[in-house]
């Protein structure tokens, strides 16, 4: 009895709203609706495709058919069998191993970037900014020759080095630019009272500077990491027999034509391609989200 | 965050470190006689295969072997990839009526020398072998083969007395009639369009069977493909009219070209197509998924009437020896116990497969019929010695145009064009170095036959 | 930085040692493979070691001569490029403005839930639409069965319907990136003239165009920009899901054919260098035709 009172309380209380309202706003109150049920469709379009690939990784084949829209878990061995089929272990690790060692080399490279163009502002800087960032007009096969020859020369080719020595050490692009930009932001007086104290100029890096630098660094990282981890046209080309150095995204393509029929399975290792990125993503979305943002206004 | 850094770099520099050493430990030294990479296309035979390696490097000590693996539609890149970076594996899988696309940059070892005694373990005097002959060289020795049979579902067929298992090419398409005429709705023949589809075959199997009933099989460069056009005859057009009546006749059912290949393999396992052109390899998949009990039968497609022989799409997986591989002798030794008839008969008791070795039987009867017809694969196919580039896909893309009826021009002009784009794709020294390649004069005598089985159905 | 002279010698010194991993890194990794890449492109070389002979324009000879596939390709990607830099620009537009109406809780929550499909790997995304798209059995036609509709085009083949679907997968995954740009943008457009714009009488739907729309004229621009770069450049999407699929094969794609396939490399680096000029190009020319409608407020 109490419950209908309230929901008739309500109710009383919205349809004295709605009469009280003048066309004007009766208006604004029919399109906020509206706008607010287009919000919520086009959220799950966005996300349904995934929670549907979530759902099927826990069927089997005929499951599938005959349920496809059923939250069931019967067959949660689907995922031991992606790992171990796929032998995503190994994938797993190289992906991260690669990743890891890239987002070092490059923090470095970026930071050091940085200071140079930004803080220390020798000639030619800006020369080689500007070639930094014209490289986003190169595609991935201009590159991938000259690049194949330079590592076959190294000794580096089938192995995991091939993806290493490129990622850790390739030119920082985009990101440099954006880390020299906050760089011209520090205030000179802060070095100048170093060096007054005595400090040289490296010692004003290692100990100001790189510091200061963290937000954008760490921006830096999380945009390298989530490149290293999704690229799979570079390893593809690289690695093509050594299969125990391949990375995560060429794992799943052969797990794709290998298991073309068997959806639960590959929806496992979808998932299991996908969950470390989801859940870095949830903690740092911020550096993500900040990162294209920041790119596009300096840009 | 001053310790975090400075534990990324030193983690940064051991890593370095320690890959610097580990790749130059694993992997094989250049010139290492013991140890033989080898590539090979069969995921889903993984376990045959690593079997088969553990054996042999039991029986050989010392000897280790490093196996890949690949899908079928990587092996291209990853042999590539390979060559250009100096990690060409020692013995790879290939189709032996590719292998030319190798020959050119010299890659496969010719293995002449030992082609004395091994061939006569072939089944059929070893026309495997032929099928990877280039300039005279043998490049690939065959190891199982792929063949694309017709599959038909004995249930219908018995309740169909009238419907009788044709012997000619007439026949056959009297039987089609029959089906359309006393099940409508039901698909003939299932087969697939799109790159690779099934459909084509029936206008290669009618091409090579007008090359047999003319005589230019007999041609000493028939097998090159590169044999000069003539348009005087008018043959070449007849058989992609004759094709395209096919498909306008509801042969293969109702728009084959948007079918794809789970289609046609789903299609027959619902009883919803009397008959299916099929991969040997794939009967086990298709035989798990029909009702129990339900027979399948099978025929190759036949030729005209007077004509002996049958027409069977299919290729020889084979293995190569390249040229880079230190111990060659290794090499060959081991692709002739992957031929051998121990190895082959294990294999196909788990797999199933077609082999070579002509002491192989199969328990299957259906896998007997198969082998039995299998002698036709290659036999009066073209394989040609040229790369065609990308002027293979223009040439399809007209193809289907003419038969979707949008192509603005007769059966020769399609011809003419496509074989222009051919010619340029032989002219052309970056595709066929260092010289390129063109049209060989014919020198066969031209035979006369009867031509009224080339006429459109219907 | 420093004022003092001799400080300031000795940071210009500190300047090129500290400079000189970068200057090797860009000299190894861009300097190198592209005049390397440029020089190749005059040669025939088919990676066999001594085999290197300029043959001067021929390979770019060839590619005017007789490479239509590359123009059909480039013609392909600049139609996928526009088309879906058009849809996701407006989608991103609009939906910008409704989450910048929205409450700032409500704001968080779609932000991180609308940028998911971006941080996606693209080999995940290609497989997992591969597998919405399946016939009958995917997630879209299972849809569509619900509501009655039976006879659905198979997605990915019927050449009407393959490239509507594969700019809907690229939508999907991109829209995250237009949106979170256009909000930014919007953020930065000071309260007052927003406030002052709806004492004045004008609604929403009247702020969206008179105001928001030139405001964030240059966020605009970047989307273009990055949409059509990105659209011409696409490569992963197609290589997973119409390798072998003629009428789709995109400029990125093709040139990896003919570098992998047909194995013409020195042809696939100079239809590279072609397609970068191209791009570049057509970067300028945006660039141009946009800058008529910067505005400063």
């Amino acid at each position: 009895m109490q419950e209908t009172g309230y929901i008739s309380r309500r109710v009383d209380r919205l349809r004295q709203r709605l009469a009280s309202m003048d066309r004007h706003k009766w208006i604004k109150f029919v399109f906020d609706v509206l706008i607010f049920i287009f919000m919520a469709l086009v959220t799950v379009a966005i996300l349904y495709p995934l929670l549907f690939v979530l759902t099927t990784s826990f069927k089997d084949y005929s499951e599938f058919l005959k349920f496809p829209f059923k939250i069931m878990f019967t067959h949660p061995e689907n995922y031991a069998t992606a790992w171990i089929k796929g032998r995503f272990s190994v994938y797993f690790l190289n992906s991260v191993f690669v990743a890891v060692c890239a987002v070092g080399g490059q923090m470095i490279m970026t930071a050091l970037a940085a200071f140079t163009i930004g803080r220390l502002e020798f000639k030619g800087a800006n020369v080689l900014l500007f070639v930094m960032l014209s490289t986003m007009f190169l595609t991935g096969e201009i590159t991938s020759i000259p690049m194949f020859i330079l590592i076959r020369e190294l000794g580096f080719y089938d192995t995991i080095m091939a993806l290493i020595f490129p990622a850790a050490f390739g030119a920082p692009g985009m990101g440099a630019l954006l880390a020299s930009n906050y760089v011209k932001n520090i205030p000179k007086e802060i070095h100048e009272a170093a060096v007054l104290d005595g400090a040289s100029i490296p010692q004003t890096f290692w100990y100001l500077d790189f510091p200061l630098m963290r937000p954008i660094l760490t921006l830096v990282a999380v945009m390298c990491f989530n490149g290293i981890w999704s690229d799979f046209m570079w390893p593809l080309v690289a690695l093509p027999t050594n299969r125990s150095a391949w990375t995560m995204p060429l794992g799943l393509i052969t797990f794709q034509s290998e298991n073309n029929a068997q959806y639960g399975i590959l929806c496992a290792g979808l998932v299991i391609l996908t969950l470390p990125i989801v859940v870095f993503y949830s903690f740092f979305s911020k550096y993500f989200i900040e990162g294209v943002a920041a790119g596009a206004v300096k840009g | 965050m001053k310790k975090i850094i400075k534990c990324l770099a030193l983690v940064l520099v051991i890593a370095l470190a320690v890959s610097i050493v580990a790749c130059g430990s694993t992997g094989r030294k250049r010139g290492d006689k013991n140890t033989l990479n080898f590539l090979y296309i069969w995921p889903e035979h993984e376990v045959a295969m690593n079997k088969i390696i553990t054996d042999y490097m039991a029986e050989h000590p010392g000897v280790t072997i490093n196996p890949s693996v690949v899908p079928h539609d990587e092996v291209d890149r990853a042999l590539q990839s390979a060559y250009i970076g100096g990690t060409m594996p020692d013995v790879f899988f290939y189709w032996s009526d590719k292998v030319y696309k190798w020959v050119a940059d010299d890659i496969p070892y010719a293995l002449n020398d030992y082609a004395d005694g091994w061939k006569e373990d072939f089944v059929s005097d070893g026309v495997g072998w032929e099928a990877g002959k280039v300039d005279g060289n043998y490049y690939a020795i065959p190891f199982r083969s792929t063949g694309f049979l017709i599959l038909y579902n004995k249930s219908y067929f018995d309740v169909h007395p009238q419907w009788t298992i044709p012997t000619t090419l007439q026949e056959f398409e009297q039987l089609i009639m029959k089906i359309q005429a006393d099940e409508p709705g039901l698909i003939p023949l299932g087969a697939y369009g799109g790159s690779g589809g099934t459909m084509y075959q029936f206008q290669t199997a009618l091409s090579i069977f007008v090359a047999i009933c003319n005589g230019s099989v007999e041609d000493p460069n028939y097998r090159t493909g590169r044999l000069a056009p003539d348009y005087e005859d008018d043959a070449g057009a007849k058989v992609i009219d004759k094709f395209k009546s096919y498909i306008d006749a509801g042969f293969f059912g109702p728009n084959p070209h948007a079918k794809t290949r789970e289609d046609v393999m789903a299609d027959f396992m619902n009883g919803q197509s009397a008959m299916c052109l099929f991969n040997n390899n794939e009967l086990g998949t298709l035989l798990e998924g029909m009702e129990e009990g339900t027979e399948i039968e099978t025929f190759a497609i036949p030729a005209p009437a007077g004509v002996d022989a049958k027409y069977i799409y299919g290729t020889y997986d084979s293995f190569c020896v390249a040229n880079s591989a230190p111990n060659k002798e290794l090499a060959v030794d081991f692709i002739k116990y992957l031929t051998s008839a121990e190895v082959q008969k294990e294999w196909t008791r788990t797999e199933k497969s077609i082999m070579v070795n002509k002491e192989v039987t199969y328990d299957d009867p259906v896998q007997q019929t198969l082998a039995n017809e299998m002698q036709f694969v290659g036999k009066y196919d073209i394989y040609p010695d040229y790369n065609s580039g990308d002027k293979g896909d223009i040439n399809f893309n007209l193809l289907l145009s003419y038969l979707n009826g949008s192509y603005k021009g007769n059966a020769t002009d399609l011809l003419k064009e496509m074989d222009g784009n051919t010619v340029q794709a032989m002219r052309d020294s970056l595709l066929n170095p260092p010289d390129g390649l063109d049209w060989i004069q014919p020198t066969y005598t031209k035979k006369d036959y009867d031509d009224s089985w080339l006429n459109p159905v219907r | 930085m420093i004022g003092i002279k001799s400080m300031k010698r000795q940071a210009n010194i500190w300047g090129w040692i500290l400079s000189i991993p970068l200057v090797l890194s860009i000299l190894t990794f861009i300097v190198y493979p592209l005049t390397f890449g440029i020089i190749l492109s005059f040669t025939n070389w088919r990676f066999i070691p001594t085999d290197l002979e300029f043959i001067g324009f021929e390979n770019y000879q060839w590619i005017f001569r007789e490479g239509q596939m590359f123009f059909k390709g480039i013609w392909i990607s600049f139609r996928f490029a526009v088309i879906s830099t058009l849809v996701q620009t407006l989608l991103g537009f609009f939906l910008a403005y409704i989450l910048y109406n929205m409450g700032r809780r409500s704001q968080a929550v779609y932000k991180v839930l609308l940028y998911l499909p971006v941080i996606l790997p693209a080999a995940v995304v290609s497989v997992m639409w591969d597998f919405i798209y399946k016939p009958d059995i995917g997630l879209i036609d299972r849809l569509l069965a619900i509501v009655g509709i039976e006879n659905t085009p198979l997605w990915l083949i019927d050449t009407k319907w393959q490239m509507s679907s594969i700019i809907f997968t690229n939508t999907w995954r991109f829209v995250g990136i237009t949106l979170i740009i256009y909000f930014v943008a919007m953020n930065a457009i000071s309260r007052e003239i927003i406030e002052s714009a709806y004492i004045d009488g004008a609604n929403r739907w009247c702020v969206l165009w008179r105001i928001m729309l030139p405001l964030t004229w240059s966020s605009t621009k970047i989307n273009i920009l990055l949409s059509i770069i990105g659209g011409m450049k696409s490569f992963d999407l197609f290589y997973l899901m119409f390798k072998n699929d003629p009428n789709m094969q995109v400029v990125g794609l093709y040139i990896f054919k003919t570098a992998f396939e047909y194995r013409t490399f020195c042809r696939a680096v100079a239809m590279s260098v072609l397609l970068s000029i191209f791009i570049g190009g057509a970067t300028f020319l945006i660039n141009v035709l946009m800058k008529r409608g910067d505005k400063e407020v």
